[in-house]
């Protein structure tokens, strides 16, 4: 016997089942028919439901009233972390600290010793990572913590509202803190002892330009001791 | 009701048929009457679809041997259960022990284009079609499992 004809045979010889129950089966197909469309209808909605949200989120929440919306909320670029950036809410000058941990603080660079009236901005010195007031000799450590000099209190701080990967959104300014702990640090100008570059008559090492991050006045003019209030706001470039 | 109807008439028609094809190529009569009432049971599923189909008695068999293999898989998978135990056919009921063990050493791919093509008289291209496969790829996987079975049966030769 050929092989096809011995496959043939033997299904052919295959005892039949017991008889089943045509519409019984029919019943259970339709019966799973309408739970798939029901499944799919659910999950239809589901995806419907969820674009309608990413919508929201993406479309609809920048135009809702909210807290980048709020008077007087600022938009400013966020640095790299670790960096320190000068930027201005309305003209007045700040620093953006984005720290290694990834915190970020919007401070105050106008130093709160002011002397005769005069106002003085603090400058961010990268090797020593403080800020100091390069006139005076006030010092504030990155968080704004007061650490020495003459400046009644710390760095006032900037509400901060919104952060992403680009930007940090600031409100309003905050009461600055009390001084904290003094610490033991040589007093006067100093940024790693290099410069009294703002002080008159005094020797001066221009390299020291490199490591500080400073409000740099339009004209150039980097002497940012004894300004009024007027020169302070004449410090953004868009002003 | 005309659906319901039309199905009655499908499942009577090749039921029997369905299950003696998947009994052959699966080795278990149980085994196999559970899956061609699985299969019958998709097709009513969707049976708007199936009945317009060329071939739907090849479609129900086809689902049915997945269906069953898949479920053996699973089975088989199962740490706290005896795999050899419960990887053993009923051939006992078979009508060719001989025949069903060596088909059963053929992967389930040609042991299906065997009784679709041999036992349920699907021609190549309809068995092609059926599985989604080019007919060359029938044609050489049949030859292959002829020759596998001749050689082990003692059978004479014959053409696909």
């Amino acid at each position: 016997m050929e092989l096809s004809d011995r496959i043939h045979d033997a299904v052919n010889r295959v005892a039949p089942p017991p008889a089943g129950d045509p519409g019984l089966l029919f019943l259970r197909g339709q019966q799973r028919a309408r739970q798939r469309r029901q499944g799919q209808v659910a999950t239809g909605l589901g995806v419907v439901l969820a674009i309608v949200g990413l919508v929201i989120v993406q479309v609809v929440t920048p135009t809702m009233p909210s807290i980048v919306d709020q008077p007087g909320a600022v938009t400013l670029p966020l640095p790299e972390r670790g960096g320190v950036a000068a930027e201005f809410v309305n003209g007045h000058p700040v620093f953006v600290v984005h720290d290694d941990r990834g915190q970020v603080r919007v401070l105050d660079a106008v130093d709160s010793h002011e002397p005769h009236g005069m106002l003085k901005v603090l400058a961010w010195c990268r090797t020593s990572q403080v800020f100091e007031d390069l006139w005076h000799g006030s010092r504030f450590d990155s968080q704004g913590r007061w650490i020495g000099g003459p400046a009644p209190t710390g760095m006032a701080p900037y509400r901060v509202l919104t952060v992403t990967d680009r930007n940090v959104v600031v409100g309003d300014r905050l009461p600055a803190p009390a001084r904290a702990r003094e610490r033991d640090l040589p007093s006067g100008p100093s940024c790693d002892d290099r410069t009294a570059l703002y002080l008159p008559n005094h020797p001066a090492d221009p390299t020291v330009l490199d490591d500080l991050v400073i409000h740099t006045p339009p004209d150039g003019d980097t002497d940012l001791t004894y300004l009024t209030p007027e020169r302070i706001l004449g410090l953004d470039p868009r002003s | 009701v005309d659906d319901q109807e039309s199905f009655a008439v499908f499942y009577r028609a090749h039921r029997d048929e369905l299950h003696a094809a998947v009994t052959v190529t699966l080795g278990d009569h149980q085994l196999a009457v559970e899956a061609v009432d699985e299969a019958f049971v998709r097709a009513a599923e969707r049976w708007d679809q199936v009945q317009d189909m060329d071939r739907p008695a090849g479609w129900v068999y086809r689902v049915a041997v997945n269906w069953a293999t898949s479920w053996r898989r699973k089975w088989l998978r199962r740490p706290t259960l005896p795999a050899a135990a419960l990887d053993q056919p009923h051939h006992d009921v078979l009508p060719d022990p001989d025949l069903a063990e060596q088909l059963a050493s053929l992967p389930v791919g040609q042991r299906q284009m065997l009784v679709l093509h041999h036992a349920l008289g699907y021609t190549v291209p309809e068995v092609a079609a059926l599985l989604g496969v080019a007919e060359g790829t029938v044609k050489s996987r049949v030859h292959r499992a002829r020759l596998t079975l001749q050689d082990r049966l003692g059978v004479e030769d014959g053409t696909v």
